[in-house]
C-alpha cells in the first residue's frame, strides 16, 4: 500500500463508495469537520447541500450572466442606433429616425442572447470541462457514479492526506461505505 | 423546522381522510429506484428494439419529409407564385405556419424553465421531450420566412451587417425584430436542451457496451463526472438559463404578435396581441408535447415515469390556457362593437358571417368548446379522448392564425382592395411537413427520453425528507 | 385556542387611529375641493381612492380563489388577510356610490364624454353607453362580487367552526368559475368606470392590466401586513421566511407582467399612431408632471424594485423586503394617479398640482377608514385555517418552498 507512493501509479486519492446520498452528504460534512478540504463527491444528481459541505458555497456564476447582459443589451441598443441613426437615417413611415421604444424588443433579444450563451460557457469552463480524461475515472465501480452509487474522494493534495489515516477514517465512517478504495492518477 | 410544532396545534378534523380529499397518485410510482429508472431511461436508448408504432410514426413522417422536399424543390424552380398569396394578401400559409410552429416550440421551453423556477417536480417525466420538441419546431418555424423569402440565396439580408450599399435592415420594423428573436431563440433552446442533456450523456457513456458508443457519449458528454462542485454550477447555470429563457419564450411570441399588431390593419392591431398569442402558443404547445408524449409513453412503457398524474396536471394547464385565449376571442368581439370604429367592426362581422365564416367557428369549436371537456377529471386522464382533444387543439389554433391572417387582409381598409385568398396544393404541401417534425424526432429519438433529475424526484417522492435532490 | 386574534401593537394603532383619520381626511378633502373651487376635485380624489382599494378587495378575492384552486402554502399564510380585505369590499361601495351620487347623478363630471357626447365615434357607443345600462352593470358587477365573496368567507366560517373537512370541495368545485366571474366582470367594470372616462379611446389590454395591477398591489400591502402578524398565534408557528422569499419573487413577477403589458400597450398604439387611440398617450405626456411620471415609472415602477427583487437575500430579509413593499405600494399610487387624473384634465396642459394635495387627503381618509374596517374583520378568525387537510398537504416534504433549509433571517 504505502510503496504506491514509490514506484506504483500516482495516487490521486482515496474513494469511498455509498449507494444513499444522504449518507455521502453526512461523510462530506465528517469530513471537512475532520479537516480535510481537498476532496469532492461525485453523484449522479444534484445532492442538495452536497458542495456546502465540502466547502464550496457560492459560485461566481451569476456575475458572468450579469455582464454579459449588460454587454448584450449595449450591443443590441447600439447596433440599431448605429445603423439606423448615425451610419444611414432614413424616413420610413414617417417614424422618427430615432424611435428608442421600437429598439427594445433587439435589445431585449441580445440581452438574452448573450446571458444565456455565456451562462452556458461559463458554467462548462469553469467546471473546468471538456476534460475527457480524469483520474476518477479510475475509481473502483466508478461507472456507476451516473447511475446509482455515490462517491467520497479525498486527494492526495490534501494537507492532511495520510495513506494510512485517510484510508482508515474512511472506513471506519458512519455510515460506513460499502468500499473504500485507492485511486491512481 | 415548522411541521414539528404545526402538528401540535391540528385540531380534529372531520371527515378529513375522505377518499375524494386525495390527490390520485404519487408523481413517480413507489417502486421505482435509482437504479431501475436509470434502466428505464436507458434501455430505451440502448437496448430495446423500437417498437411498430415508432417505424410506423417515422415512415409516416418519412413520407411527409420527402412531399416536404419535393414541394420546396418545386417552390425554388418555380418561386413563391406556386402558392396562393397574392394582393392584398401577401402572407398566406407561410405566415400562418411560422407563428404555429414557433407557438409549438413555447411549450418545450416554458415546461423546462418555468416549472423549474416553480419546482414541480412533475417536471421532469416531461421536459427532455419538450426540449427537444422545441427544438424541432423552432427548425420548422424559421424554415417558412426562408421560403417565403422568394430567394433564399440572399436571405442574409435580413442580418445586420456592413456592405458596400451602406444599407441596414429597418429596426423599426417588426420583421427586423423577428429575426433576432427567432434566432436567440432557437440558439438558446438548442444550448439549454445540451446543457441539460450532459449528465444523460454520461450515464450512457457509462452504461454503454459497444466501444464507439462509449467514446462518442464520451466526447459529447464533454466527460462530465458528477462531481458535488460541478453540479453546484451545472444546477445555477440551469436556474440562469430557466430565468433567462422564461422571459425569452414571452418576448419571442410577443414579437410574433407585433408583426401583426404594430400594423393599422383591423383585426391585427388590437393591444391585448402579445399575452393573448403568449396563452395561444403555451395552449398549442401543451397540446403537441400530449400528442407526441402519450404515444411514445406507451410505446416504450413509460407509464411509471410519466404518470397519469403528469398528465393530469397538463390537461389542467391546457384548460387554464383554452380559457385564457378564448378570453382573447371573445376581448377582440367585445371591443371591436366597444370601440365604435366601423372599421374595427366590420372586421368582426365579417370574421363571423364573411366569406371565411366556417374557419372562424371551427376554431371557436376546436378552442373553445373542445376543451371543456377538459374539465371532467376522467377524461383529463383518459388517454384516447385526450389525445384526440389535443389534435383538435393543434388544428384549432391553426385556424385561429389562419382567421386573423386572411379575414384580415382580403378586407382592408378600401372595398377596391378586397380579395380572397386560397392556399393552393402546394401551400398543403409544404404544409406536410408535420411530418418532418416526427420524422426528426424519431430518428433523433436515441437520446435520453427522460431527465436524469428524475432520480432524484423519485428519491423525495418516496418520503426521503427534504426536496434536495429534486430541483435546485 | 381563542377564535380571535389579537392584533399587534403597529396594527392596532392603526386600527384606533383609523376612524379619526378617515374622517379627517375625507374632510379635507371636501373642503379643500371647495376652497379650489372645484366641486368634482372631490369627487376625482374619491373615484381615484376607490380605484385603489376596491383592487385591494378584488385582488384579494381573486387570490382567495386561486388559493383554493392550488392550495398552496405561500396562500395559506395570507388566506386570512385576503378573506379580510374581501369582507372590506362595503367601503369601497360606498364610495363608489358617493363618486356615482356624486358625479352621475350630480349633472356633469368625468363621465361627461358620453353623458353629453359630441363626437360621432362616440355616439356610436351609446347603445352601451347610457346611464341606465351603466348602473345596472355597476349593480350587478358588485352583485357578483358580494355573493363571491360571501360564499367563500361563510364556507371558511364554517370550516374553522366546525371542522368539517369536506367543506373544502365546496371551495374546490366553486373556485375555478368565481375567477372566471372575477375576470370577466373586471373587464367590464375596467371598461365601464376607468376607460369610458376617454370613450374615444379604447384598449383590450386594459383589464389584464388591472388584473394585474390588483395583484401587485395586493402582493405589496400584504407583505406589510404579513410582516406585522408573523409573530401572531397561530401564523407564528407557520410563516417562515420562505414566505417573504415567495412574496418577494411574486412581487417581481408581477412587476415585470404590469412592464410587459403596459409596454406592450404603449408599443401598440404609438406606433399605430391612430387619432382615437394615441391621445390617450398625448394627454399624458402633455406637461411636465406628467413627463415626469413617465421617467418614475419606468425606472420606479420597473427597473429598480425589479433588480433589488432579483436578489436573493432581499427577499429573504424582512426588513428590506418591506422597503420594497412599501416602494411598490407607493409606485402603484403614482401608476394610478397616471391612469385617471390626466382623463380628468382631458386636453388641459396645466400641472394640477393643487389637485394632488386633495388627492392626498382623500387617500388617506378613505385609507383611514377602509384600514379601520378592514383590521376589525381580520380579528374574527384565526390567522390560519387549521382545519383545512390541505394546510398539512401544503407543509409535507416536497410541497413546501424549500421548507426547512435555512433559519429565518429575521428572527
Amino acid at each position: 500500500m504505502h510503496d504506491s507512493h514509490d514506484n506504483g501509479p500516482k495516487v490521486f486519492g482515496i474513494v469511498a463508495e455509498y449507494d444513499d446520498p444522504d449518507a455521502v452528504l453526512k461523510a462530506a460534512k465528517l469530513a471537512y469537520a475532520e479537516g480535510y478540504r481537498e476532496m469532492d463527491a461525485y453523484s449522479p444528481f444534484p445532492v442538495h447541500g452536497l458542495a456546502e459541505a465540502l466547502g464550496m458555497h457560492k459560485t461566481r456564476l451569476p456575475w458572468f450572466t450579469l455582464a454579459a447582459g449588460l454587454t448584450g443589451a449595449a450591443t443590441g441598443f447600439l447596433l440599431q442606433y448605429i445603423g439606423n441613426v448615425w451610419h444611414y437615417p432614413y424616413d420610413i413611415g414617417g417614424k422618427q429616425v430615432f424611435s428608442w421604444p421600437m429598439y427594445l424588443p433587439i435589445t431585449f433579444e441580445a440581452t438574452i442572447l448573450f446571458a444565456a450563451f455565456t451562462t452556458g460557457f461559463a458554467m462548462i469552463f469553469l467546471n473546468g470541462l471538456p476534460m475527457p480524461y480524469h483520474a476518477m475515472f479510475n475509481a473502483k465501480n466508478f461507472d456507476r457514479a451516473t447511475s446509482d452509487r455515490f462517491f467520497l474522494c479525498i486527494e492526495t493534495k490534501d494537507r492532511k492526506f495520510d495513506a494510512h489515516k485517510t484510508r482508515e477514517f474512511l472506513q471506519r465512517l458512519q455510515p460506513k461505505p460499502l468500499d473504500v478504495s485507492e485511486v491512481s492518477e | 423546522m415548522a411541521d414539528s410544532t404545526i402538528t401540535k396545534d391540528k385540531p380534529k378534523m372531520v371527515n378529513a381522510d375522505r377518499p375524494e380529499l386525495k390527490p390520485i397518485e404519487p408523481l413517480v410510482l413507489q417502486p421505482q429506484t435509482y437504479e431501475t429508472i436509470s434502466d428505464t431511461i436507458g434501455s430505451v436508448i440502448l437496448e430495446k428494439p423500437q417498437p411498430p408504432g415508432w417505424w410506423l410514426s417515422v415512415a409516416g413522417g418519412f413520407f411527409f419529409v420527402c412531399v416536404l422536399g419535393l414541394s420546396i424543390t418545386y417552390l425554388f424552380v418555380e418561386g413563391t407564385g406556386i402558392w396562393g398569396i397574392n394582393q392584398p394578401v401577401g402572407w398566406g400559409f407561410a405566415i400562418i405556419n411560422l407563428v404555429w410552429w414557433i407557438g409549438i416550440g413555447h411549450a418545450g421551453t416554458l415546461i423546462s424553465a418555468i416549472l423549474l423556477l416553480l419546482r414541480q417536480d412533475w417536471r421532469n417525466a416531461i421536459n427532455r421531450f419538450a426540449e427537444a420538441m422545441t427544438i424541432f419546431a423552432v427548425a420548422c418555424a424559421a424554415m417558412f420566412p426562408l421560403l417565403h423569402a422568394g430567394r433564399p440565396w440572399v436571405i442574409f439580408f435580413i442580418l445586420p451587417y456592413p456592405n458596400t450599399l451602406a444599407l441596414w435592415p429597418n429596426f423599426r420594423s417588426p420583421l427586423a425584430w423577428d429575426v433576432f428573436a427567432i434566432s436567440t431563440y432557437g440558439s438558446v433552446s438548442l444550448l439549454f436542451w445540451y446543457l441539460g442533456l450532459i449528465p444523460d450523456f454520461a450515464m450512457l457513456r457509462d452504461r454503454a457496451k459497444n466501444r464507439a458508443v462509449k467514446i462518442t457519449y464520451g466526447i459529447i458528454s464533454l466527460g462530465w463526472r458528477g462531481s458535488a462542485k460541478h453540479w453546484l454550477r451545472y444546477e445555477m447555470a440551469s436556474l440562469l438559463l430557466a430565468g433567462l429563457s422564461t422571459p425569452l419564450v414571452v418576448s419571442v411570441h410577443s414579437i410574433i404578435s407585433f408583426d401583426f399588431s404594430i400594423g393599422i390593419v383591423p383585426g391585427w392591431h388590437t393591444t391585448i396581441f402579445p399575452p393573448y398569442f403568449v396563452a395561444g402558443a403555451i395552449y398549442a404547445g401543451f397540446a403537441m408535447v400530449l400528442t407526441i408524449m402519450l404515444p411514445v409513453r406507451s410505446w416504450y412503457k413509460l407509464e411509471s415515469l410519466i404518470t397519469l398524474n403528469h398528465i393530469n396536471n397538463m390537461s389542467k394547464l391546457m384548460l387554464t390556457t383554452s380559457l385564457i385565449v378564448c378570453y382573447g376571442y371573445f376581448s377582440e368581439a367585445f371591443f371591436a362593437w366597444y370601440s365604435g370604429n366601423q372599421y374595427e367592426r366590420f372586421m368582426m362581422f365579417n370574421r363571423m358571417t364573411g366569406p371565411y365564416w366556417p374557419a372562424y367557428w371551427m376554431l371557436l369549436f376546436c378552442n373553445f368548446l373542445v376543451p371543456q371537456l377538459l374539465w371532467s377529471a376522467r377524461i383529463r386522464v383518459s388517454q384516447w379522448p385526450l389525445w384526440i382533444i389535443t389534435i383538435v387543439i393543434g388544428i384549432g389554433m391553426w385556424l385561429e392564425r389562419y382567421v386573423i391572417v386572411v379575414t384580415s387582409l382580403t378586407r382592408d381598409f378600401m372595398p377596391s382592395l378586397w380579395g380572397t385568398y386560397h392556399g393552393t396544393i402546394w401551400d398543403w404541401h409544404v404544409r406536410g411537413h408535420a411530418g418532418l417534425l416526427h420524422f426528426l424526432y424519431g430518428a433523433l429519438h436515441p437520446l435520453p427520453a427522460d431527465d436524469c433529475r428524475a432520480r432524484g424526484a423519485s428519491y423525495a417522492a418516496q418520503g426521503h425528507g427534504s426536496r434536495a435532490l429534486s430541483e435546485g | 385556542m381563542s377564535n380571535k386574534t389579537t392584533l399587534p401593537d403597529r396594527l392596532g394603532l392603526i386600527r384606533t387611529a383609523g376612524p379619526v383619520v378617515g374622517a379627517a381626511g375625507v374632510a379635507a378633502a371636501l373642503v379643500l375641493s371647495f376652497a379650489f373651487g372645484n366641486r368634482e376635485l372631490f369627487f376625482h380624489a374619491t373615484f381615484y381612492s376607490f380605484w385603489i382599494l376596491n383592487g385591494l378587495c378584488l385582488g384579494s378575492m381573486a387570490f382567495i380563489l386561486i388559493h383554493h384552486l392550488t392550495a398552496g402554502s405561500w396562500s395559506f399564510v395570507a388566506q386570512r388577510v385576503f378573506e379580510a380585505f374581501t369582507r372590506t369590499l362595503p367601503i369601497p361601495a360606498v364610495m363608489f356610490l358617493i363618486v356615482y351620487l356624486g358625479t352621475v347623478l350630480g349633472g356633469h363630471h368625468m363621465y361627461d364624454a358620453w353623458v353629453h357626447p359630441d363626437s360621432h365615434t362616440v355616439k356610436l357607443k351609446l347603445e352601451y353607453l347610457n346611464i341606465p345600462f351603466w348602473t345596472a352593470r355597476a349593480v350587478f358587477y358588485f352583485a357578483v362580487w358580494f355573493t363571491i365573496i360571501h360564499f367563500f368567507n361563510k364556507w371558511s366560517r364554517e370550516l374553522e367552526t366546525t371542522g368539517n373537512a369536506l367543506i373544502t370541495l365546496k371551495f374546490r368545485t366553486w373556485a375555478p368559475f368565481g375567477l372566471i366571474a372575477y375576470c370577466l366582470t373586471m373587464t367590464f367594470a375596467a371598461v365601464d368606470w376607468g376607460q369610458s372616462i376617454e370613450p374615444e379611446w379604447f384598449s383590450t389590454m386594459y383589464a389584464p392590466l388591472t388584473w394585474i395591477s390588483q395583484g401587485l398591489t395586493t402582493f405589496a400591502v400584504t407583505t406589510l401586513l404579513l410582516a406585522q402578524l408573523q409573530h401572531q398565534k397561530p401564523l407564528s408557528r407557520y410563516i417562515h421566511v420562505d414566505h417573504f422569499h415567495i412574496y418577494g419573487t411574486f412581487m417581481c413577477g408581477f412587476i415585470v407582467l404590469w412592464t410587459y403589458m403596459s409596454f406592450s400597450q404603449f408599443l401598440i398604439i404609438w406606433s399605430g399612431n391612430l387619432p382615437e387611440e394615441i391621445h390617450y398617450y398625448l394627454d399624458r405626456s402633455n406637461n411636465q408632471l406628467y413627463r415626469a411620471i413617465i421617467l418614475i415609472l419606468m425606472l420606479g415602477h420597473f427597473l429598480l424594485p425589479f433588480m433589488v427583487l432579483l436578489q436573493r437575500r432581499i427577499k429573504r430579509n424582512v426588513t428590506t423586503l418591506c422597503w420594497v413593499a412599501f416602494w411598490v405600494l407607493a409606485m402603484r399610487l403614482v401608476d394610478i394617479f397616471f391612469w385617471f387624473v390626466p382623463a380628468f384634465h382631458h386636453g388641459d396642459t396645466s400641472v394640477p398640482w393643487r389637485d394632488m394635495i386633495v388627492y392626498a387627503c382623500a387617500l388617506v381618509g378613505f385609507g383611514g377608514i377602509f384600514f379601520w374596517y378592514f383590521l376589525g374583520q381580520l380579528t374574527k378568525l384565526p390567522l390560519l385555517a387549521l382545519n383545512d387537510p390541505r394546510l398539512y398537504e401544503a407543509l409535507s416534504p416536497g410541497h413546501g418552498h424549500g421548507a426547512g433549509e435555512e433559519v429565518a433571517d429575521h428572527a
